[in-house]
């Protein structure tokens, strides 16, 4: 028998004040790392999605701004034009680098002519784009033939079907992007030329026609040239062409960034109460739980233990209770998190990406951490207090 | 001298409440090998007194030396570890632990000194239980075992690691009048054995008959010595 | 062994439950086949193989509940946890759910069966380790 083991058999008596550390151990880490993750994981997603689109400006239509950040981040399909000529227009500012226009589309819902109900899909110019083909270039070793598409992370072709049917075209998908969790992963990926024959055809192939504006296009993204910043250069595209609205790169998905701070700080206020309450009512049962072996402590005392072996074997306890019951609160969380994330993501209307194993280990250390350091705090009063008091008084008492 | 106390004066001082003058400059000599009886009425200052021999309590003024070393000069880790290696200490309440069998109960002074190796440990734990007559309860946890049951292993573990003096608090007064003899027979059978010095604290004047000398108290003194 | 029996009987009920409203056939989806007729998607099939796994899992927490020898609980224990790690193989090797991930069978049935699956197997586990160190003990 040694003063570990003693410590567990201790645990293992107190029933009541054992479960109470171990469930406040377990409600604060499991409670902190879901919240983290979620937040952390918006974040992310955000900022992939920003590096996804790869621009410094994203160019729609005057009033789209919100329409367009929702179908890029949630993936629900838009529609909204605005003339081709604002490319040329917006090429001749001598700030701007390069410009690629994009065409938003949509497939139907419930029709045979589509196999995916109300899909995204961004039809991009080879000639210009440089935020896909960048990716064909390294992962296909070439652009995208017509007929030909490439999708986000949660694209499939349907079991035993040649390809993805749009309007009644079928699409051969040539891979999927990396996961940025966000509508991207839904969105399908065709070439301008592509997207008109899917028009062309779908007149006579499909229960509706593809409708794509003559001389139209969805938005244009910006690159601007070294040395300028992206803000001042989208005020001058908003004086120079008033029926378009150009947002800078941090500007991206704002509401969305407002959202995701609104809700961490909610988390951390919550947080931070659950953690005060969680010591509060550990110091309580600990004190109850001293007070009531002062006797047998005085006895451990008498048999030769000293005042720091006492308050060590308390604190260890505690910590031993605090550790398993955050160590469950953690694995269960992060388990929830991982397998509810689509359900997340739909119920939140936020976009989501899981941490790498490296950010989650180290969210898990901190976690842990955090959950021994409360419960250390919680314990340390009576702890002193129990290894201080005289044996002898503690035995008349 | 095994035992010595000079002029010792304990003052107990309650929040809220009027200091209890418990001992009231005692001078007390033990010499190895004896067997002492204290006797006295309730409030007398017999605990304060074994108290005060192990060291458990802070006298308020006076001298605790045990073989020659002042235990107050002492740091909380070597007062311990003499406390460990010295003094076995049998209690007037239950004192086991609860949550130990009777065989980890009667190791676990070995668990502060580890004087012995674990197994070493447990082969004498079962000697002393086997000594007191309890060899076939050596995994019974202390719910299982009557009061007289729970003294003897008290009485094991007060001996785990062979020290010089057994300080005993009135170890019999909850017990029925045979369980009693029995307990009282151990103590005579244990010094008579091992030589070990014991001062016992006894509610009744006919315990005394066990001791190889007796002392009076009242009022925190020595009234009368054989 | 009672909680860890009654755990395992809310663990059954969830996955049942689940199983019966969260699959693709209960919101009224189904595959459409070339001659017009129309089947369940492989979501459902695994719906009611976990709904299969269910019930003899409420049976082994009620009896798990209400049991007091070592070696039953044992039993039950270990019975408990192959219906577990079977709650967890049917949406994923066994049968498997649909592919669509906006779908509610990947979306919750999916989440739900591996959750409890793993709860369920850890239940079981932490009954045997305890009802061991039980035995080990009254044998000591």
């Amino acid at each position: 028998m040694n003063l570990f083991q003693l410590a567990l058999r201790n645990i293992s008596r107190n029933a009541f004040r054992s479960w109470t550390i171990f469930l406040c151990a377990f409600y604060i880490s499991g409670f902190a790392l879901a919240m983290m993750l979620i937040v952390h994981g918006a974040e992310q997603s955000l900022d992939l999605a920003n590096q996804r689109l790869g621009a410094d400006i994203l160019v729609v239509p005057n009033g789209s701004e919100q329409k367009v950040e929702t179908s890029l981040l949630m993936g629900n399909p838009t529609n909204v034009w605005m003339p081709r000529e604002v490319v040329e227009k917006i090429a001749r500012l001598p700030e701007v680098e390069s410009i690629s226009p994009q065409l938003y589309l949509a497939t139907l819902t419930n029709a045979a002519c589509c196999s995916v109900s109300n899909m995204f899909v961004i039809a991009f110019d080879p000639q210009t784009d440089f935020t896909i083909t960048p990716w064909l270039e390294q992962r296909l070793g070439r652009a995208l033939n017509p007929g030909e598409a490439i999708g986000g992370m949660y694209v499939f072709t349907p079991p035993g079907e040649e390809g993805i049917k749009i309007y009644g075209t079928f699409v051969r998908l040539m891979g999927n992007l990396e996961p940025t969790g966000t509508g991207l992963d839904r969105a399908l990926f065709i070439s301008f030329d592509t997207a008109y024959d899917i028009a062309r055809n779908s007149r006579t192939r499909a229960v509706e026609p593809l409708q794509i504006p003559d001389n139209s296009i969805s938005a244009a993204l910006i690159r601007v040239r070294r040395g300028n910043a992206a803000q001042i250069v989208s005020m001058k595209i908003e004086q120079q062409i008033p029926e378009v609205t150009a947002i800078d790169s941090p500007e991206l998905f704002l509401s969305y960034r407002n959202q995701i701070n609104g809700l961490a700080e909610i988390v951390w206020m919550v947080l931070a109460i659950a953690l005060v309450l969680s010591i509060a009512i550990v110091d309580l049962i600990f004190t109850m739980a001293v007070n009531a072996r002062r006797r047998e402590i005085a006895v451990l005392r008498a048999l030769g233990s000293t005042r720091r072996s006492i308050f060590f074997s308390l604190l260890a306890e505690a910590n031993l209770l605090a550790f398993g019951g955050g160590m469950a609160g953690l694995a269960l969380s992060a388990l929830a998190v991982y397998l509810f994330r689509n359900l997340l993501v739909s119920s939140l209307q936020m976009p989501f990406l899981l941490p790498s194993l490296p950010e989650l280990v180290f969210v898990l250390a901190i976690g842990i951490l955090v959950v021994l350091a409360a419960v250390s705090i919680s314990v340390l009063p009576p702890a002193l207090a129990a290894s201080r008091r005289e044996p002898a008084l503690a035995m008349r008492e | 001298m095994l035992i010595s106390l000079k002029d010792v004066v304990k003052i107990y001082a309650p929040a809220k409440e009027q200091p209890v003058r418990a001992i009231n400059g005692l001078s007390l000599e033990v010499p190895r090998g004896d067997f002492v009886a204290i006797l006295g009425r309730s409030g007398a200052g017999k605990t304060t007194l074994l108290n005060l021999m192990a060291g458990l309590t802070r006298p308020t003024s006076g001298e605790v030396l045990v073989e020659s070393a002042n235990l107050w000069s002492l740091g909380d880790r070597e007062q311990s570890r003499l406390r460990n290696r010295k003094i076995g200490f049998v209690f007037q309440f239950p004192s086991l632990l609860p949550s130990l069998t009777a065989l980890e109960n009667v190791a676990l002074p070995n668990t502060f000194g580890k004087r012995l190796a674990g197994d070493e440990a447990r082969v004498r734990a079962g000697q002393l239980l086997e000594m007191v007559g309890l060899t076939d309860k050596r995994n019974a946890f202390p719910r299982h075992l009557s009061a007289g049951q729970q003294q003897r292993v008290v009485v094991a573990r007060a001996l785990m690691n062979q020290p010089d003096i057994l300080l005993a608090d009135e170890a019999t007064s909850n017990l029925d009048e045979q369980t009693e003899q029995e307990i009282m027979t151990l103590f005579q059978q244990i010094h008579a054995e091992t030589g070990v010095t014991i001062v016992m604290v006894v509610h009744s004047s006919y315990l005394v008959r066990y001791a190889t000398r007796s002392i009076q108290m009242a009022n925190g003194k020595i009234l009368s010595g054989d | 062994m009672k909680a860890a029996g009654v755990l395992m009987i809310a663990l059954a009920i969830a996955v049942a439950v689940v199983s019966l409203v969260f699959n693709c056939q209960a919101e009224g989806r189904s595959l459409a086949l070339a001659n017009g007729t129309t089947v369940p998607m492989k979501c459902f099939w695994s719906a009611m193989a976990e709904i299969a796994v269910a019930v003899p899992l409420l049976g082994v927490g009620g009896m798990l509940a209400l049991s007091q020898g070592r070696e039953t609980q044992r039993t039950l224990a270990v019975t408990g946890g192959i219906l577990g790690a079977f709650t967890m193989l049917i949406p994923t090797v066994l049968i498997g759910v649909c592919a669509n991930p906006d779908h509610d069978c990947n979306r919750i049935m999916l989440p739900t069966t591996l959750m409890a699956g793993t709860l369920i197997i850890a239940v079981s586990l932490i009954t045997l380790f305890i009802s061991e160190g039980r035995t080990e003990a009254s044998a000591a």
